[in-house]
């Protein structure tokens, strides 16, 4: 199944539910910046509770979870136990760069090198730290609810061969 | 109940604050810098960039004659640094900031250019867009002096150590029978 089709089966298993998508917020190791801005995210100026979303205390409560931080190595069994205890179905966003690909901590020893190393996430949502805006921007395209705008981008100068590989 | 007359006088007074985000654009603050865009007509390939970016999210590989830069926007941090390095302007920040996406493959750009091989010993050592850049810089600069020295430009740092050095050893030699 092509990732945009299991993303699109999750957000209909959650529309499905017939209830508000609740979050939980993981912070795997990061510098809290992202927290902030999820904090953020929920006040009156911004308002994600217009699509019904409202942080949860729990994990348990939560239907997606969204994870900060390049996953440290001490904070990958609270994680796991926090992916766990959600039930399903549940989505995950990796928020922030560090959550996306590593951030400026990728090649350090102590970390997993972001969250698609230990779980597949249903979107990213780059930025160091995103913008309020990106951050509903990200969860409503986890909901399937806009369209996504970045494209993967390529290009080559004439002249080199398609059909061989560079060796 | 008093206390909540005067929030009500208060948020009547003030109207309301939500921004209607999706449905409508958010002002965004001058000189936001968004996502760097690369223009591919404009790069020349001298990997700048890939130097200075603090997360590495510009990486350079070079294999035989393909040059390849890769831009992965889920490690750019918009610190604007390769827009101050790179010597043709060929970074724009752009004001979009609504990044997310599905899959990580979205997030990447690739950029492949031609590399040229030296002329003395074959090997490949740069870009064809950075040779042309600088031909084109030098004769500007020093107006033609550019043509004594343009074979020079297509050798390798390595050959044209050589080359500068055999000239220098000719130059004194010839110097030292004439005395």
């Amino acid at each position: 199944m092509s990732p945009e089709a299991d993303l699109a089966a999750k957000a209909e298993k959650i529309r499905k539910l017939g209830r508000s998508p609740w979050v939980f917020p993981v912070n795997s190791g990061g510098c809290n910046g992202c927290d902030i801005e999820i904090v953020d995210t929920i006040t009156p100026y911004f308002d994600a509770e217009r699509f019904g979303v409202k942080v949860a205390s729990s994990a348990k409560h939560a239907d997606i979870l969204l994870v900060t931080g390049p996953v440290t190595r001490q904070s990958l069994g609270a994680l796991m136990n926090a992916y766990e205890a959600t039930p399903e179905p549940k989505l995950v966003i990796a928020i922030g760069n560090c959550a996306c690909g590593g951030g400026i901590c990728h090649d350090s020893f102590t970390v997993m090198g972001g969250v698609d190393a230990v779980i597949q996430p249903d979107a990213y949502v780059p930025g160091c730290p995103p913008r309020p805006e990106a951050l509903i921007y990200g969860l409503l395209l986890a909901l399937g609810k806009v369209e996504q705008k970045v494209k993967r981008m390529k290009f080559k100068e004439e002249g080199i061969d398609e059909t061989r590989a560079p060796v | 109940m008093s206390n909540i007359l005067k929030l009500l006088k208060v948020g009547i007074k003030r109207g309301r604050v939500t921004l209607k985000y999706p449905a409508e654009k958010t002002p965004t603050p001058e000189g936001l810098r968004g996502r760097p865009v690369l223009d591919f007509d404009v790069c020349i390939g001298c990997g700048a960039c890939a130097k200075t970016c603090p997360p590495n999210a510009l990486t350079v590989e070079e294999k035989e004659n393909v040059w390849t830069l890769r831009l992965f926007y889920g490690r750019c941090i918009m610190c604007g640094l390769c827009e101050e390095v790179c010597p043709v302007d060929a970074y724009r920040f752009s004001e979009e900031f609504e990044l997310a996406s599905a899959t990580r493959e979205d997030l990447e750009v690739e950029l492949q250019l031609l590399r040229v091989k030296c002329k003395s010993c074959g090997k490949y050592f740069t870009t064809k867009r950075v040779l042309d850049n600088t031909v084109a810089e030098y004769s500007e600069l020093t107006g033609g002096y550019a043509e004594e020295f343009k074979e020079m430009i297509y050798l390798c740092p390595d050959c044209r150590r050589m080359d500068w050095s055999e000239t220098l050893a000719d130059a004194y030699r010839e110097a030292r029978y004439e005395s």
